[in-house]
């Protein structure tokens, strides 16, 4: 038989080691906890409403101009490490060049780009295209194009965009090379693009 | 006092300091997560676990039985780490990908910390059983001594 009664005569001390044990056990809770939230992030932070259009201007120049939001849910503010987003047409009867550049942007760490907690932020992009060459690089495509049986504008060409977002958790740092397997869990990648849509 | 007898009082304790070790291997693991951190300071750790290893040693009345605790709480406490390290995946409905991956760099970030905790337990332990034992003797001795008065 087990004899307990020495655990009443010590009654302090047996105070004292349950505290410590519970510290430390409350203390794994919480942070388990955070853990959790923490990776959750990347599960419910999302790019929605994409939209874009085209429109021919007075002059012969194009419009371009291209929308998306970042939804962040979660309860930590994101800070951006990159924004970009590029427009361009995929011309698959061209030999060796078969994309048609039209813009980029970037938005670098400098920029300090941040997504509130339980918040949202528009990218948008509005853009006018007057090179010469890339319109007419565009109307050699809509050309050929109708001699294979598409009726293509400047307007409608199915234009290409992709757009990128990568952000980091701002609350939790440490050292990004020393301890680069914690970068994954702090970093979130969203990317868009208008052929197969969202992808996280 | 035989080993078996004293069975109960050692899965008890064990219970008792595992979450110490399961919160330090944790926070070696996930510094920038957890609340306190000891942003792996290994001196720290090392300190914590010899207090970590002192009830075993206090309470036990055998040091073999201390030991063995001390091997046992640090099971329990890494198995609760590995616990935590997995409460997305079992409670969050989020799946893990490369589950073998994803376990084994656990244990291969935390294995060296094993041996502090094993280490430091044993300490603590054969440490508390000494400050047990003068503690009895320093009872026994005022115990003549107020029997002597009378």
């Amino acid at each position: 038989m087990v004899q307990w009664d020495g655990l009443r005569k010590h009654w302090f001390t047996v105070t004292l080691c349950v505290a410590f044990s519970l510290f430390f056990l409350v203390s794994g809770i919480m942070s388990s906890m955070t853990y959790s939230s923490v990776v959750s992030v990347q599960r419910e932070d999302k790019l929605e409403n994409p939209s874009y259009s085209v429109n021919l201007l007075s002059n012969g120049s194009l419009r371009i101009t291209f929308n998306i939001t970042l939804a962040n849910p979660s309860r930590y503010v994101l800070h951006l490490s990159t924004a970009t987003w590029s427009v361009m047409v995929q011309n698959s009867s061209a030999g060796s060049n078969r994309l048609i550049p039209i813009d980029t942007a970037y938005a670098g760490p400098t920029a300090y780009i941040t997504v509130p907690a339980k918040d949202e932020r528009v990218f948008s992009y509005d853009i006018v295209v007057f090179d010469p060459e890339t319109l007419t690089d565009l109307k050699g495509f809509v050309n050929y194009s109708a001699q294979t049986g598409h009726s293509y504008t400047l307007e409608t060409i199915p234009y290409y965009h992709q757009f990128e977002a990568s952000a980091w958790i701002g609350e939790f740092g440490h050292n990004y090379l020393r301890e680069s397997y914690l970068n994954d869990i702090v970093t979130i990648v969203l990317r868009y693009n208008s052929v197969s849509g969202v992808s996280p | 006092m035989r080993l078996r007898e004293e069975g109960p009082r050692m899965v008890a304790l064990a219970l008792l300091s595992a979450p110490p070790i399961a919160f330090m291997a944790f926070d070696f693991f996930f510094p920038n997560l957890s609340t306190p951190s000891l942003n792996k300071n290994l001196m720290l750790v090392f300190l914590i676990s010899i207090l970590t290893g002192m009830p075993s040693g206090y309470f036990s009345r055998r040091l073999d039985a201390a030991m063995i605790t001390v091997l046992l709480y640090v099971s329990f406490g890494y198995i609760l780490g590995l616990t935590f390290y997995s409460v997305p995946f079992l409670f969050y409905n989020i799946h893990v990908l490369l589950p073998g991956i994803y376990y084994m760099i656990f244990v291969r970030y935390t294995i060296i910390l094993l041996f502090m905790f094993v280490l430091g337990g044993f300490i603590g332990a054969v440490f508390s059983g000494m400050l047990r034992d003068s503690v009895k003797e320093e009872e026994t001795k005022l115990t003549f001594r107020v029997l002597a008065k009378r």
